[in-house]
């Protein structure tokens, strides 16, 4: 399994440990992991299509080049009803799985940014399986769309995005 | 919309879906998210007696997506954050 594979399975694993009474630690741990799980299989796609011919150790330096905050901006555009697309994404046609990760993107990192840094908020078991199974629908999801063409574009829009935007008319 | 206008817009949009029965109560509030931009944050408040299980998670799970997406669908300028939660 790759990175992200491993921190959807340890997500799981964290959200199911102390079944009587769940800690805190193990419960923020998995909101965390479920969003860097997806993250990873984002950054880690965009940088092969990007670089399709470095070492693997260099494309992780290229993963660093994606920015959380950026990148929330481009799911929420791509989840809205009303995507200003630049002209040359007219033609593009958003499907519902690609919709379904824009979203789950945008809702895990606000989720891991709670619990990574607001400790006056306790999580529920409910919540934290909420965001792991999200992360596991947006996998799902990927999968249904690899190769295509909004695949690819959706992936340059999370790096690029501001770049096509002054495309817009 | 001011705040409290699109608070109150997006509980109508709720109430126009049809929850699980778990859900005993819905919290809206307008706020920001953590970049400082407008948000929406909902939270589904399910009964403490639920006895959990997967087929439970699934439909609660559910639920929460297609409040998300009646709000998305909608002309509420603020984006929304559907979560489940459980009262202690």
């Amino acid at each position: 399994m790759n990175l992200a594979e491993d921190l959807l399975e340890q997500a799981g694993h964290l959200a199911k440990r102390e079944p009587r009474r769940p800690r805190q630690a193990s419960l923020r741990r998995a909101v965390s992991a479920a969003y860097y799980a997806l993250f990873h299989l984002l950054t880690a796609e965009a940088a092969l299509l990007l670089t399709p011919n470095l070492p693997l150790a260099r494309r992780a330096d290229v993963q660093r080049w994606f920015d959380h905050g950026e990148m929330k901006k481009v799911c929420q555009q791509f989840r809205s009803s009303s995507l200003q697309k630049p002209a040359s994404l007219s033609g593009l046609h958003l499907s519902s799985p690609l919709q379904r990760v824009a979203s789950a993107f945008v809702n895990l990192q606000e989720a891991r940014h709670k619990a990574d840094y607001d400790i006056a908020t306790s999580w529920t078991r409910i919540s934290v399986q909420q965001q792991v199974a999200l992360a596991a629908d947006a996998f799902a999801a990927w999968k249904q769309i690899q190769g295509t063409e909004e695949h690819n574009i959706f992936l340059l829009c999370l790096l690029l995005w501001k770049h096509f935007e002054k495309e817009r008319p | 919309m001011n705040d409290e206008e699109e608070r109150r817009r997006a509980e109508e949009l709720i109430r126009e879906v049809t929850l699980p029965p778990e859900i005993e109560r819905v919290e809206v509030r307008a706020g920001v998210d953590w970049t400082g931009d407008p948000a929406l944050k909902v939270t589904l408040w399910v009964t403490p007696a639920l006895v959990f299980n997967q087929e439970k998670a699934n439909a609660l799970n559910k639920a929460a997506e297609e409040v998300q997406v009646k709000l998305l669908e909608s002309s509420l300028s603020r984006y929304p954050f559907v979560t489940l939660d459980q009262a202690a």
